[in-house]
């Protein structure tokens, strides 16, 4: 047993090795994921804790004590994290190994990785495209084998989309089931971590081990992963009309076809309307840039980050920001204070918190209906370095994994064939909050079907 | 003719064990940076928790003032760079406070309490000038902090500096706050200004930071006369921000109040509503002490 656990940890090592100088998974390892230290972490953890001898890479927005927290920004490179993100508690409790911290967008905003002050990371099935955001490098660590498993943050689709793009499973688990304390908030109030894995039991492992209550963070639900419902009669499937007609890549189009055709065999399917869709990009930004505006503040240069000397506090202040942080992280905090200046901007941001209200009132009511729906996990599948230049464009990569981060729903990425040139497809089934055991059912049952 | 009229903001640090949002020791130190932790330090990642205890002891001055108990009330980030601000916005209750209302009875007057709320303490800058530094000591940072403000009720520095020494003696005798001025556990900002009977409505000015009666009366005093000479000589009172200057006796103009600025408050997302019943009320304004069971933070979760 032993043996196959070292074994298993080596070809993680060697592959890391190998592959990390292409793929920039992973930005940051220290002297305490070196591997000559793992035999001595084997010999003095328990056997049989259930994550006993299985290597994580977290992303670098994650608190792990004595690594870098960058967030895979310039203005924080340097910062090394004195304390154990909740999340990180229970990794290590559960006898989890620690491989590293991985590669992302800047403070989790983007949807490419090529907003990584570290340089983006590569999708492993193509060198030439990218893995997806903002968890991308948690995406190619595990896609690639660098290690087991992996966890990442989910604040619009960071998990899901790049789990797709990578061919990976990636879970968003309902807001409130996993605590946030020790997970450097871009927009707290839709801010989730989660897991990403090769296949379904692994990735619901995880999540198995990281859920449950924490009194540090206020919106973490009073329910441990064991005490979840389970529904075992599932019996009809939703899709969603507004989400079911945007234009798709043909591939993603047929793959989601073709599921809906297999589920139709077992599943009722029933289509639905959420009729305030067409609000949801557009408020989600908003909500996500006024949260980001107040919750990057702090990378002032004071206290917390690098600066840029200077004799005066407001040009260190000015010249620390604007020098060290990127072009998207300044567009969103520009954006964001506006969205809260009481020069106008302020009903953009009343708008959109009731534009989400709606949407979560509607989603609610699909699921009287409903037990899933289904949907592909975006739109395309992964796209070449600089091929979307225009923000509104990357961002449009989120529009089916959005809906369901503004509810606080539970969502799954399953990996579901592949496209001509080779590229992963996804496909993401939406729960009802706190059904992720059946979710994790039904997960299993796609992802058999893509085996077909 | 004129009408001076006279508005208070005071800010009282409560007497908790620990920080507003986090479990570091309340107790002054001066030592610099003893209590500090991820959380008021402001570290990425680390959230506030809110200490009970400050509500218990808010609730009782807000009784004790006569005010209006809010059953629910609200936390908000108001959004500012400064050195001081380790977050560089404050949590404070801007939209929903916890207080409302209340009086506090002068000899012959009755002064009105507008509202009051719970919001943490800033850090303590330490200027070096012969080195062009400037020092932070967060152990202030995140303290618990009931701001009282007042209805422009006084029409003279005395009737001020009457109601502040009441209401420094009831935090005292209430066990509410320390009170201690000279660690800067009780100070309080002053709003002046002057109505003329006729002509034009003239600007308010704030006078920040004061920790001594003597100069709170001495401050408006000075304001006063500088005012009315201003509006006698045909000029305008500007709105603005000054500070007490005390070794000159004058008021010196900080920032510009056109300039304001622009907080932009924000809900706090990381803190829920705070749900306190009509129960908790009575049994926090009868006194009791603090049955550690029983103060489990209320908040619901949407």
């Amino acid at each position: 047993m032993l043996q196959v656990i070292l074994e298993s940890y080596q070809t993680h090592e060697d592959q890391l090795h190998r592959q990390n100088c292409k793929l920039n998974a992973f930005i940051s390892r220290t002297s305490l994921s070196e591997s000559s230290l793992y035999p001595s972490y084997l010999s003095t953890t328990n056997p049989s804790l259930p994550l006993y001898g299985i290597s994580v890479g977290v992303k670098d927005n994650i608190a792990v004590k004595g690594f870098p927290l960058s967030n895979g920004s310039r203005i924080m490179k340097d910062f090394v994290c004195p304390y154990d993100a909740f999340v990180i508690q229970k990794l290590r409790s559960a006898g989890a190994w620690i491989m590293g911290k991985t590669n992302m967008d800047e403070f989790a905003m983007g949807s490419s990785n090529e907003f990584s002050a570290f340089g983006p990371a590569i999708n492993p099935h193509h060198p030439s495209y990218v893995p997806g955001g903002s968890s991308g490098g948690s995406a190619v660590a595990v896609a690639s084998g660098m290690c087991s498993m992996a966890l990442g943050s989910d604040t619009g689709g960071s998990i899901r989309q790049p789990a797709s793009f990578c061919g990976v499973v990636g879970i968003r688990p309902s807001y409130g089931l996993v605590s946030r304390y020790g997970l450097s908030a871009f927009c707290s109030s839709l801010d989730q971590i989660g897991p990403l894995a090769k296949d379904v039991d692994s990735a619901f492992k995880l999540l198995s081990i990281i859920a449950g209550h924490d009194p540090r963070d206020n919106s973490s639900f009073h329910l441990e992963y064991e005490q979840l419902p389970e529904n075992s009669n599932v019996t009809t499937f939703g899709i969603i009309k507004e989400l079911d007609q945007i234009p798709m890549k043909d591939d993603v189009r047929n793959a989601y076809e073709f599921l809906k055709q297999q589920l139709s065999k077992e599943f009722q399917l029933k289509e639905l309307s959420l009729s305030h869709f067409k609000y949801a990009l557009p408020a989600y930004h908003v909500i996500c840039d006024a949260e980001a505006s107040s919750n990057l503040a702090r990378y002032a240069g004071t206290h917390l980050g690098d600066r840029v000397n200077s004799t005066h506090y407001q040009s260190m202040l000015k010249q620390s920001r604007s020098l060290l942080l990127g072009t998207e992280v300044k567009r969103r905090i520009i954006l964001g204070a506006y969205f809260l200046s009481s020069q106008g901007g302020q009903d953009f941001y009343h708008h959109a918190i009731n534009a989400q209200k709606h949407i979560r009132i509607e989603m609610e009511r699909i699921f009287e209906k409903v037990s899933f729906v289904l949907s592909p996990t975006t739109p395309d599948t992964a796209f070449r370095f600089g091929g979307k230049k225009d923000p509104v464009a990357m961002y449009y990569s989120d529009i089916c994994t959005i809906p369901s981060s503004l509810a606080g729903l539970p969502s799954i990425s399953i990996p579901f064939g592949k496209s001509r040139e080779g590229l992963p497809l996804g496909m993401q089934i939406i729960g009802a909050r706190f059904s992720e055991k059946t979710l994790h059912r039904l997960a299993k049952k796609i992802e058999e079907l893509s085996l077909v | 003719m004129f009408k001076l009229c006279v508005g208070l903001e005071i800010h009282m640090q409560l007497l908790c064990q620990s920080k507003l949002f986090c479990s570091c020791s309340a107790s002054f130190s001066s030592a610099p940076n003893r209590h500090i932790c991820p959380i008021c330090l402001a570290y990425p990642g680390a959230m506030p928790s809110l200490n009970h205890q400050a509500v218990v002891l808010a609730v009782r001055m807000g009784s004790a003032l006569r005010a209006q108990i809010c059953n629910t009330s609200a936390f908000d980030r108001k959004c500012y760079f400064y050195p001081d601000m380790p977050k560089a916005y404050q949590i404070t209750q801007y939209r929903h406070p916890l207080i409302q209302g209340g009086y506090l009875d002068l000899d012959h007057t009755r002064i009105r309490i507008r509202e009051a709320h719970l919001e943490e303490d800033s850090a303590r800058t330490i200027h070096y000038p012969d080195k062009g530094e400037i020092g932070l000591d967060f152990n202030r940072a995140g303290l618990a902090l009931l701001e009282i403000v007042t209805e422009a009720d006084f029409c003279d520095a005395s009737q001020a500096s009457d109601f502040l020494k009441k209401l420094h003696r009831m935090a005292i005798d209430l066990g509410v706050s320390k009170g201690k001025m000279e660690e800067g556990s009780f100070r309080f900002d002053v709003n002046i200004s002057i109505i003329p009977l006729t002509g034009k409505t003239q600007g308010r000015v704030e006078i920040k930071n004061l920790n001594s009666f003597r100069l709170l009366e001495k401050a408006i005093n000075y304001e006063k006369i500088r005012q009315m000479e201003l509006i006698e000589n045909g000029g305008m009172v500007a709105s603005e921000t000054r500070s007490f200057d005390a070794s000159l006796g004058i008021t010196v103009p900080l920032r510009k109040k056109d300039s304001i600025n622009d907080y932009r408050f924000l809900p706090e997302p990381d803190l829920g509503t705070l749900h306190i019943s009509n129960d908790e009320i009575e049994a926090y304004s009868r006194n009791e002490a603090l049955k550690d069971s029983c103060l489990e933070q209320s908040s619901n979760i949407i």
